[in-house]
């Protein structure tokens, strides 16, 4: 699983791409971190020149003039410190601007491109977010830590050299001190990143107990079962118990930050003992001695949090290039940001599930096992079944979601996995369990997808067909009113009007093949019986199931000009044809039927009824295939277990 | 004015910290203080070796203590800053463990309509969030007086005892540096809030390509592009508007730098005075050089992280503080405290006030609604809806009944009100002729709601969750999750966790239904209501259910609201809603032979079973 080798993205990846993505930012800061490294040893030799020809002339009046170089060099310093900054800020904005443009385009295109397997997987899906959350902000960040750290060492290493060269003696046995305490400080910057790991998972079980303390979703069972006190004191064991980890985890990091400083001053004090005898002999003059300890001694502050904070940094950066590594690793789904192709003159004739075996990544059982049924073009089928046994992974698989399946899966007759993934998204359109509301105006959430050529008389014939008319008429702009909050004058649709929203995207479509995968949980029975009946007048050829189309309506005998409607409908239903006919083109001239293949999935089954041929899938396939009262008939069938078991309840 | 309430809430917030942890505050106080003076120290100790370079020459021995003394004072300054640093994050954690505290019971003293208004809901979320900056936000003038003030005043006396010109200069010099910085923090503010929306659609348009909610769709359907499109658009416009955010900034920032400077070089020339005259050594020039930087670092932290960062974080702890309003705020701070004193004995003494605030209800009791009306809130229109209106009904102890009607009938708000959680607008509610009025019922009723929570904790307490005072005996236990049909191997075992949240297992939409049925169960009541309580559940378990429901419900009495009029059979008695309406009442035989709305959903349902 795990790649012992090298990783492929490593830091000279890294460095290479900022190089190439911002080639003036990347160098800018790199000179700003080099300056930055060099200023104190300036500063230490401007001290000097200013000390020594001030004491050189005592005695006398020492005059402005002589002091004017290291005083010019000094405020030279000030004014490089103060004013940087400012320029910094403004090439970091820039900086990250630019990456944001390339790198969110980047992964994210990526992330709309990998398999469907990973975006069902948590543990993925964490990684992804890892990844791409701030992904130009870890980058920037990442490279200052690299710059951070040049300038950390340079500035040592000038520092040092100067000492050498007052005395080398003093100088190597600094270097022979130094070397240990730096690992030391090294050591302990990498315990602090591992130990801060640890006290996180405790820490989210009690926010998790926070949440169902203080938020909206638990507030109804909260004031029911008054379990507030009793949760509270569990979020002040657990709190309590987090507290005295962390505080002896706070304890210990600021131990090691600090024992990072004092192990700096302890450094700076042995320099300046050692550097005494050279002072008194001479070697070294008064002033570069005083500037020099100055400018050690400045580093002591800058230090412990600098060293904690690079390698903090150091750290987050390898950890999440080692995420990228992974990420880009990732397999993606070929053509998977195509647009629906059409292909011409396509008709279904047959679905064809041939031994088709799967099981979700990661999971040991199958959802399904040798899983074989054909579905005939010119019916319309239900798949019924309980809960939790693949009904709606049958869907995944037949659009392209999910790939490695065992099997075959035909559609007339031709492999899926030899169509193209474009081919596939046109010739299927879906309303899932969990359908998507984009935030867009009503009329886009309609026509998104499908296709550049708006045929508005469709449009609207579905917006009334399914209803919404009067919803629409209530909306401040009509059908360009937006949806969702994401505009300030966006409104909300009430859940039953999303679904029908979802349903007219799908009436829309030109495809083929339609799809209801339980869309109508969110509806009551009322509305259910609405919608599925809608929808079979609209999809079937009104011929072979007019019989029953009218004993339904007559359950309804009690509804309103239900008659009427029942009219309208049917010329709608016409009209409709023409409309979806119109919108196809030239091209769809020769397709004479506008009979839409249709599989519902759900385990309602009085609406399963309504279907030409009833599938019952259980244990990973399918047991009981055929109409209803063949299965209704078939004795210790399932499907007449589940039917009879709801039926009783409606003999009088 | 800001400014006035920014001070004030400060203080609030002190008052609050000291009530809490008196000796601790007191402690952080005095070690920000010692931390102040450790860096003065610092500075002498400087000066003092400077000073003995330059008139000691040849004396290493007297060289070698100042040294050390130099070293020590270093020391000592970097020990008080982790000290005083790590105990205030230390402390944090453990004011921020109260503050929630408080906040949780405030919280569970609202109703549960709270959480349906969307401006208190907002204050809830505010203030829950607040919570966690109460410590940073209210202690910011704490630091500031024992630390930045005490070290400003220190550095101040020193360099008055070199040159008293010199510090009463810097004083001066400082002042308008200081404003011009606050200044400019204050005007950024209204510049975010113009981005605000642009990345809040940049993000939602990302959202769309690659959110879990739209993925599957998005790709699909495959409008990718489109949302690629539209998602570039926001992102160039945020980044032009970040960045001309930015050379605003940066532009002030520059005004500052150079008033900086100025300053800087007027002291450093000072200074060069000062030596060159030999008013003062030059071990105190360079000392004093030294520290200059530090000077100025610290005046930039106090106002460009410390101030600013507190005043950003004002708003939502302001909301906090006033969320626990001053008189609740003395009950619970006094009773969290108690709490901590008297583990053992702390649940026999409820308060007085606590008692009269709730009510308990006899065994057996009726329900009678009385002209009982309800509307939720319509903030922007004003008028009022009614969800239910002018409903009067009687519930005798002991009867099932259904309730049955559309989407948005008030089926649940009814239940809501006979639960307690919701208050009518208009009219009464008594149980067993105990008037609810504004007060809090703890017990008798219990409820599965339709939208259940999933609780990232163990299967059985999950379950038990539902009363959590109840005797913890496993046979009880066991009985309920035997009876509706939970199974103790989806967790592998009753200690077994569920949820993702902390890597437990994971179980289906109708799993997880019935373990929340069996939590509704496992709740101690006399009043049992379901709210569409099989959704999620398929024909066969659903029979089975409603079967077991019929058993359960004997000793009880019961509201099941339902869509499927079938199941609603097993009632004694049902409801027909419409438009917030009772519109019939009887058994099932009794409607289904009258003309009206029940037999027409009837039949309409029944056909698909013929």
């Amino acid at each position: 699983m795990k790649n012992p080798e090298k990783p492929k993205y490593n830091i000279y990846s890294f460095l290479r791409e900022m190089t190439g993505m911002i080639p003036f930012h990347a160098g800018y800061l790199l000179l700003i971190a080099v300056l930055n490294a060099f200023l104190p040893t300036v500063q230490t030799l401007a001290i000097a020149e200013f000390v020594n020809r001030v004491e050189g002339a005592y005695g006398g009046a020492a005059e402005v003039r002589m002091v004017m170089i290291p005083l010019i060099i000094l405020l030279g310093i000030v004014i490089f410190k103060q004013m940087i900054p400012s320029a910094t800020n403004l090439v970091n904005a820039s900086a990250q601007n630019r990456l944001k443009a390339v790198l969110r385009n980047r992964f994210m295109k990526k992330q709309a491109a990998l398999q469907y397997r990973y975006i069902e997987d948590s543990e993925s899906c964490a990684l992804i977010y890892r990844v791409c959350h701030n992904v130009e902000n870890r980058f920037w960040t990442g490279y200052r830590t690299v710059c951070n750290g040049i300038e950390l060492v340079v500035k040592c290493a000038a520092l040092m050299s100067i000492v050498m060269q007052a005395s080398i003696l003093s100088g190597g046995a600094i270097l022979l001190v130094s070397v240990p305490l730096f690992t030391l400080a090294y050591k302990t910057g990498k315990q602090n990143y591992v130990l801060q790991k640890d006290a996180v998972e405790v820490k989210r079980r009690y926010q998790y107990l926070a949440g169902i303390l203080t938020d909206r979703d638990h507030a109804k069972e909260r004031a029911m079962f008054g379990y507030s006190g009793q949760i509270a004191k569990e979020y002040d064991r657990l709190s309590e118990y987090a507290n005295r980890k962390e505080a002896v985890i706070e304890k210990k990091r600021y131990a090691n930050m600090k024992s990072g400083s004092l192990t700096m001053v302890v450094l700076a004090v042995i320099i300046m003992l050692l550097l005494l005898p050279a002072l008194s002999s001479g070697k070294l003059s008064n002033g570069l001695y005083v500037g020099l300890v100055t400018s050690i001694l400045n580093l002591v502050q800058g230090m412990s949090w600098n060293l904690a904070g690079i390698m903090q940094g150091a750290a987050d950066l390898n950890a999440y290039l080692h995420d990228v590594d992974v990420f880009l690793g990732m397999e993606e789904k070929e053509d998977a940001g195509a647009e629906p192709f059409r292909i011409p003159g396509f008709q279904v004739e047959t679905i064809e599930f041939r031994k088709v075996s799967f099981r979700y990544p990661g999971r040991e059982e199958y959802v399904l096992k040798d899983c074989s049924f054909v579905l005939q073009g010119s019916k319309c089928y239900a798949v019924v079944g309980k809960n939790g046994v693949g009904k709606s992974t049958l869907t995944k698989l037949m659009t392209g979601l999910y790939e490695d399946y065992e099997g075959h899966i035909f559609i007339n007759g031709k492999d899926l996995r030899d169509y193209r993934y474009g081919e596939l998204k046109w010739m299927f359109s879906v309303v899932f369990q969990d359908f998507a509301r984009y935030a867009l105006s009503f009329r886009d959430n309609i026509l998104v997808g499908n296709g550049k050529d708006e045929n508005e008389r469709l449009l609207e014939q579905i917006i009334e067909r399914l209803e919404l008319d009067s919803c629409v008429q209530k909306l401040p702009r009509g059908l360009d009113s937006q949806l969702g909050k994401l505009e300030k004058d966006g409104v909300d649709l009430s859940g039953g009007q999303w679904q029908k929203l979802a349903i007219a995207r799908l009436l829309y479509s030109e495809a083929p093949i339609n799809i209801l995968d339980e869309p109508t949980a969110a509806l009551d029975p009322k509305g259910e019986a609405k919608v599925y009946e809608m929808f079979r007048r609209v999809t079937m050829d009104e011929g072979d199931s007019i019989e029953e189309g009218y004993a339904m309506e007559e359950g309804r005998a009690m509804e309103e000009g239900h008659a009427m409607e029942e009219e309208c409908a049917m010329e709608e239903g016409c009209a409709m044809k023409e409309g979806c006919a119109m919108g196809e083109g030239r091209a769809m001239e020769e397709e004479h039927s506008m009979k839409k293949f249709t599989i519902l999935i759900t385990h309602r089954l009085g609406a399963a009824r309504m279907a030409d041929e009833i599938l019952v899938l259980d244990q990973g396939r399918i047991m009981e295939q055929g109409t209803h009262e063949a299965l209704a008939g078939l004795e210790n069938g399932l499907y007449k277990e589940m039917f009879e078991s709801q039926r009783c309840w409606y003999e009088t | 004015m800001r400014h006035k309430s920014f001070i004030y809430n400060n203080l609030v917030g002190i008052r609050l910290l000291y009530r809490l942890f008196p000796k601790s505050i007191i402690l952080y106080s005095a070690l920000q203080m010692l931390h102040g003076v450790s860096w003065v120290l610092q500075v002498m100790s400087v000066q003092y070796f400077f000073d003995g370079i330059s008139e000691n020459q040849g004396e290493i021995s007297r060289l070698v203590i100042k040294i050390l003394l130099l070293g020590a004072a270093y020391a000592f300054a970097q020990s008080m800053n982790g000290v005083a640093n790590c105990y205030g994050q230390i402390l944090n954690r453990k004011v921020t463990k109260e503050t929630n505290k408080i906040l949780f019971k405030i919280i569970d003293q609202k109703e549960a309509i709270s959480f349906e208004y969307a401006d208190e809901l907002d204050q809830i979320n505010k203030a829950a969030r607040g919570s966690e900056g109460v410590f940073w936000v209210s202690t910011a003038i704490l630091d500031i007086v024992f630390f930045y003030v005490f070290y400003f005043v220190m550095m101040g006396w020193y360099l008055f005892s070199l040159a008293p010109v010199l510090s009463i200069s810097i004083v001066v010099i400082f002042i308008p540096n200081v404003t011009a910085r606050l200044l400019h923090m204050i005007s950024f503010e209204h510049l975010e809030s113009e981005a605000a929306p642009v990345r809040r659609k940049m993000d939602y348009y990302a959202d769309c390509i690659t959110g879990k909610e739209y993925y599957k769709e998005t790709r699909l359907w495959g409008c990718g592009k489109y949302f690629f499109d539209r998602y570039n658009r926001m992102l160039k416009k945020l980044n032009r508007l970040q960045f001309r955010m930015q050379v605003h900034k940066e532009k002030i920032n520059f005004c500052i730098n150079v008033l900086t400077v100025s300053a800087y070089g007027i002291i450093i020339g000072m200074l060069v005075y000062y030596v060159l005259t030999d008013s003062i050594s030059v071990g105190a020039f360079a000392a004093v050089f030294a520290a200059l930087r530090e000077f100025y670092g610290f005046m930039d932290e106090v106002i460009s992280e410390r101030l600013a960062i507190a005043m950003e974080n004002m708003a939502t702890v302001k909301n906090y503080l006033s969320f626990i309003d001053p008189a609740v705020r003395e009950e619970s701070v006094r009773r969290v405290q108690k709490e901590d004193k008297e583990e053992s004995v702390r649940r026999v003494q409820k308060t007085d006030k606590e008692e009269a605030e709730q009510i308990k209800l006899p065994e057996k009791f009726e329900i009678r609604l009385e002209h009982v009306s309800f509307a939720y809130p319509q903030p922007e229109t004003g008028e009022r809806k009614y969800a239910l209106s002018d409903i009067d009904l009687l519930i005798p102890w002991g009867q099932t009944v259904a309730l049955v009607g559309e989407n948005g009938s008030g089926k649940s708000t009814l239940c809501h009100i006979i639960a307690g959680l919701y208050s009518p607008s208009e009219g009464a509610v008594s149980y067993g002729g105990v008037c609810r009025g504004g007060r809090r019922i703890v017990s008798g009723i219990s409820a599965v709601f339709q939208k259940f929570c999933r609780y990232s904790m163990s299967l059985g307490e999950n379950v038990r969750i539902s009363d959590l005072e109840a005797d913890k005996s496993e046979d009880r236990l066991n009985q309920i999750c035997r009876e509706t049909g939970v199974v103790p191997e989806w967790a592998g075992g009753m200690d077994g966790m569920l949820g993702r949240e902390f890597g437990g297992a994971e179980v289906s939409g109708g799993q997880w239904q019935r373990i929340a049925i069996a939590r509704g169960m496992y709740r101690n009541n006399s009043l049992l209501i379901l709210d569409e309580p099989t959704a999620a559940i398929d024909a066969l378990e659903e029979k089975y259910l409603y079967e077991e429901f019929g058993k359960l419900s004997r000793n009880c009495t019961s509201i099941i609201v339902t869509h499927r009029l079938a199941s609603a059979q097993i009632a004694d008695r049902i409801l027909v809603m419409k438009d917030g309406r009772i519109v019939q009442d009887g058994t099932h035989e009794e409607l289904v032979e009258a003309q009206g709305e029940y037999k027409a959903m009837y039949e309409l349902q029944r056909q698909w079973y013929r």
